[in-house]
C-alpha cells in the first residue's frame, strides 16, 4: 500500500514539475567519443519554443519553412565553425558527417533536438594525450554541457586522467592516456 | 526501503520550486559482462522521473539488452534511493555474441540522455550516450581468447565422437580382438594419423568427397572390420596370418577424417585461429576415442583372463556380429543416419543455448558468422550486398554457409532491393530458398516499406520528397506487374492513405478517373500524387500515361482536388511528370 501510495504521489507530483519548464533557451549537449584513429562529435541542439526562431533563421536559409538536406548541412557547418578543437595542443578540424534535423513545423511547435555529427582524425599513438573542445555557438540564451566517452577497440585502450569543464559548460578539457 | 522512497518523494516536493530550469537530465547505466551473468546498475535521476511522471519500475521496462538479437530477461534485484537518484540493480543471463543495449528510458523526454558504460571482466569496452532519437547501440563480439577457442573445439571433438555411433562402432571393432599393447598402439596411431590427414586436407578445402559417399564408406568400414574380426575369431588358420587391423585403421581412417571434416565445416572455423581450432578438434576426437578404448579395455581384459576360451570367443563373436549388423544397417540407412546426427546436434545445441542463454551460433561462439556480425555491428552500411543478404539468411538458415545462396539471389534478381522485392513464388525458384527463407526476405521488404510509409506519413509529403521517392521505388520498382497507386493527401499535404487503385498486366494498369475522385472524396483528400510502375524498367512516361494523367487532373479541378505529380517508377529510376513539365 505504501509503495502504491508513493508511486501515486510521484505521478501526481510530476505534471506540476513538468509544466514548469521554461522554453526560452537553447540547450546544447556536446558528446565527444574517443575511438581508434578518430574523435567523434555528436552535438545536440534543442531550442526551446520561445527561441526556436533564432535557430530556424539560420537553419531554414531560404525561409520556405522546409529544411532541405543542403540547408541542414550548411547549418551544421555554421555551428561547427563556431567551435574549436585542439588535440595535443594542435588545432584540429571537424569533418561534418551529417545533420539530423526535425521538420520545421516540429521545431517551431515543441522542443526538438537537432543533431550534428562530425569527426576529427587523431593519430593512434600511445602515451599521455590531451584534447580541448569549445562550443561558442549561441543563437540565444544557451545552456551547454560537454562530455567525453571512450570506445576502445582494436587493442587500443584509453583512460581519462583529468577533465575540466568551464562554468558555462561550453569548454571541455580532457587529459587521457592511450595504451596498446 | 519504503520509508527511504517516501523521503525521496518529500525531497521531490521540495524540488518543485527549483525545477523551473530547462535542464538536461542524465541517467547512468553500468552493464558488466561477467562470465556467469550480466549485471546492470541503472541510476535514474529523481528529477527525470518527476518530469516524466514515471515510476522506476516503469522506466526500467524501457531498458532492453539482447545478445545476437535475442532479448535477455532482466531480473530486478533492488530499487532504492541513492542521493539524487533512484538506483536499480538487475541481472541478466551472460552475453555471448554481439551485445545490443536499448535504453529509451523516458520516451517523451527528448532532452533526457542515458550514459551507458559497458565493461567485460572489469575492463571498459565502451561508453555510449543514448537518447530518444538514438536509443540503442550494438557492441561487436570481442575476439575470443585463444584458450577459449581451443577449449570450445576440444569439446566439439569429444561431442562428435559421443553422438556418432558409426565412429564408436568402428573403434570398438578395431580393439575387439585385443592383442599386445604395441599392436593396439599401432592400430590407434594408424587411425589417428589417417583421419588427421584427411581432416586437415578437407577442412582447408584441398580435398572434397560428397558427404553421402563418406557416410556410406564409413558404414562399410564398420562392416569390413567387423567381418575381419569374425574371420579371425572362427578361422584358426587366420590367427597365424597378418592382422590387418592397422591397415584397415589407416585406410578407413582416411575416410573417417572426411566425416570429421564435415562436422567441423558446420562449426564455422575461426580463420584467425584455424590451425589451433583444427588441432583442438582433433584432440577432442582423440579424447573421445580414448574414452571408448578405456571403457572397453577392462572388459576385454577380464573376458580374456577369467572366461573359458569358448565363452570368451562366443562373446567376442556376438559383439563382432552386432558390429557387422549395425554396420550393415548404417550402410542401408546412411542418409537417415546423417539426418539423425543433424537432429541430435540441433537438440544438443538447443539445450546448450537454453542453458547459457545464447543462440546455437553462440554455442559455437566462433567463425564466419560471428565475424560478419562483428563487422556489421561496426558499419552495417559498409557491407557489400551479398553479406547483407547473408545476415538476413542467418535468421532462417541457422547453420552452414549461406554465401553461395546470397550470391545466387543477387545473380537472379540483380540487387538487394530486387531480391527483397521479388514475389514469394519467384524467390522459391532459387535453389536453396524454401518457404521460411522466402518469407523472411519478404518480411524485410515489408518492414522497409512500412518504415518508408511512416517516414512520409509523419511530415508533409511535399517537404520530404526524397523519402517519398525512396518509398515509391521500394514499393514498386520490382513489381512484376503494372500497378497504379494513389497517395491521398490532406490540406497540410500529409499522407492520409496510400492505396493501390488497380493492378494490371505487365504493361497496362487500367485507371478510371471517377474511381480515383470518388475515393479522394471519401477520404476528404484535397491533393493527390499518382504513382505507377513500368515493369520494363524504363520509367519514361508513355502517351497513354500522359493522356490518363490529364483526365485525372481535369476531373480533380472540378472538385478542387489538386494533383501534385504523377511518378512513374522503374528499376532505372523515377520519372516525375512535374519535373518533365508534363503537367
Amino acid at each position: 500500500v505504501k509503495a502504491a501510495a508513493a508511486a501515486g504521489l510521484l505521478l501526481a507530483l510530476a505534471p506540476a514539475i513538468a509544466g514548469a519548464h521554461p522554453l526560452d533557451e537553447v540547450v546544447q549537449g556536446a558528446y565527444l567519443t574517443l575511438a581508434p584513429g578518430e574523435l567523434r562529435l555528436e552535438l545536440d541542439i534543442t531550442p526551446g519554443t520561445q527561441v526556436s526562431a533564432s535557430v530556424l533563421t539560420a537553419l531554414d536559409a531560404n525561409a520556405d519553412h522546409q529544411i532541405t538536406d543542403a540547408e541542414a548541412r550548411a547549418y551544421g557547418r555554421l555551428v561547427l565553425s563556431q567551435s574549436s578543437l585542439t588535440l595535443d595542443g594542435a588545432p584540429a578540424v571537424w569533418r561534418l558527417q551529417g545533420v539530423a534535423a526535425p521538420p520545421y513545423d516540429h521545431i517551431l511547435a515543441e522542443a526538438q533536438t537537432l543533431k550534428i555529427y562530425a569527426v576529427a582524425a587523431r593519430p593512434n599513438r600511445a602515451g599521455p594525450r590531451a584534447l580541448a573542445f569549445e562550443n561558442r555557438y549561441a543563437p540565444a540564451k544557451t545552456q551547454a554541457v560537454a562530455n567525453i566517452f571512450l570506445q576502445p577497440a582494436g587493442g587500443w585502450r584509453y583512460a581519462v586522467t583529468a577533465q575540466q569543464h568551464s562554468d558555462d559548460g561550453r569548454r571541455l578539457s580532457v587529459a587521457y592516456t592511450v595504451a596498446r | 526501503m519504503i520509508a527511504r522512497l517516501l523521503a525521496a518523494l518529500v525531497w521531490l516536493l521540495a524540488l518543485t520550486g527549483a525545477a523551473a530550469a530547462h535542464e538536461i537530465t542524465f541517467s547512468h547505466i553500468e552493464v558488466r559482462l561477467d562470465p556467469g551473468q550480466t549485471r546492470i546498475t541503472a541510476r535514474l535521476p529523481l528529477k527525470a522521473l518527476a518530469q516524466n511522471g514515471a515510476t522506476p519500475q516503469a522506466t526500467a521496462e524501457h531498458l532492453a539488452i539482447s545478445a545476437d538479437g535475442r532479448p535477455l530477461a532482466l531480473s530486478i534485484r533492488s530499487i532504492a534511493p541513492a542521493g539524487d537518484d533512484i538506483a536499480i540493480e538487475a541481472t541478466a543471463p551472460p552475453v555471448f555474441g554481439a551485445l545490443t543495449v536499448s535504453a529509451d528510458l523516458f520516451p517523451g523526454d527528448g532532452l533526457h540522455k542515458v550514459f551507458v558504460n559497458v565493461s567485460r571482466r572489469g575492463d571498459l569496452v565502451g561508453q555510449y550516450a543514448l537518447d530518444h532519437q538514438d536509443p540503442a547501440f550494438a557492441l561487436a563480439t570481442p575476439k575470443r581468447p585463444l584458450a577459449e577457442v581451443i577449449g570450445a573445439f576440444i569439446v566439439q571433438g569429444v561431442r562428435h565422437i559421443a553422438i556418432g555411433p558409426d565412429h564408436i562402432l568402428f573403434v570398438l571393432a578395431l580393439v575387439l580382438l585385443g592383442g599386445r599393447l604395441a599392436s593396439q598402439a599401432k592400430i590407434v596411431t594408424a587411425f589417428t594419423l589417417a583421419h588427421s590427414l584427411t581432416l586437415a586436407l578437407a577442412t582447408l578445402g584441398l580435398v572434397h568427397l560428397p558427404p553421402r559417399l563418406v557416410e556410406s564408406l564409413i558404414a562399410l568400414s564398420i562392416v569390413v572390420v567387423g567381418l575381419h574380426d569374425l574371420r579371425r575369431l572362427w578361422r584358426p588358420s587366420a590367427e597365424t596370418g597378418r592382422d590387418l587391423r592397422a591397415a584397415y585403421a589407416f585406410g578407413f581412417g582416411l575416410i573417417h577424417g572426411f566425416g570429421f571434416a564435415g562436422v567441423l565445416g558446420q562449426l564455422d572455423l575461426p580463420r584467425e585461429a584455424l590451425a589451433w581450432s583444427l588441432a583442438a578438434f582433433n584432440i577432442g576426437v582423440e579424447i573421445g576415442q580414448l574414452a571408448i578404448v578405456l571403457a572397453a579395455a577392462p572388459l576385454l581384459w577380464a573376458l580374456g583372463r577369467y572366461a573359458p576360451p569358448r565363452i570368451a570367443r562366443g562373446v567376442l563373436t556376438g559383439a563382432a556380429g552386432v558390429v557387422v549388423a549395425a554396420g550393415l544397417v548404417a550402410l542401408a540407412i546412411s542418409e537417415h543416419l546423417r539426418n539423425i546426427r543433424r537432429m541430435t546436434a540441433s537438440v544438443h545445441e538447443f539445450s546448450q543455448a537454453e542453458l547459457w542463454g545464447g543462440s546455437p551460433a553462440e554455442a559455437h561462439m566462433l567463425g564466419h558468422r560471428d565475424r560478419l556480425r562483428t563487422r556489421a555491428a561496426k558499419a552495417l552500411n559498409a557491407l557489400p550486398d551479398y553479406e547483407l543478404l547473408e545476415l538476413c539468411l542467418f535468421r532462417s538458415i541457422p547453420r552452414g554457409d549461406v554465401k553461395p545462396l546470397a550470391k545466387r539471389l543477387l545473380a537472379r534478381f540483380g540487387s538487394v532491393s530486387g531480391t527483397l522485392g521479388a514475389s514469394l513464388e519467384a524467390l522459391k525458384t532459387v535453389s536453396g530458398v524454401g518457404d521460411a527463407v522466402a518469407l523472411d526476405l519478404k518480411l524485410m521488404h515489408e518492414a522497409a516499406l512500412r518504415m518508408g510509409r511512416e517516414e512520409i506519413a509523419r511530415r508533409p509529403v511535399i517537404s520530404s520528397w526524397t523519402a517519398l521517392l525512396a518509398y515509391v521505388r521500394l514499393a514498386l520498382a520490382h513489381e512484376p506487374r503494372e500497378q497504379f497507386r494513389v497517395l491521398f493527401l490532406d490540406k497540410k499535404n500529409q499522407l492520409i492513405a496510400d492505396e493501390v487503385m488497380n493492378h494490371g498486366t505487365v504493361d497496362h494498369a487500367p485507371v478510371y478517373p471517377r474511381e480515383v475522385m470518388r475515393r479522394a472524396l471519401e477520404l476528404s483528400s484535397t491533393a493527390l500524387i499518382l504513382v505507377h510502375n513500368h515493369p520494363s524498367g524504363d520509367p519514361t512516361p508513355s502517351q497513354p500515361d500522359i493522356a490518363m494523367t490529364r483526365q485525372i487532373v481535369e476531373a480533380g479541378k472540378a472538385l478542387k482536388i489538386e494533383v501534385h505529380d504523377h511518378l512513374v517508377v522503374g528499376r532505372d529510376g523515377v520519372a516525375s511528370f512535374r519535373a518533365l513539365a508534363l503537367m
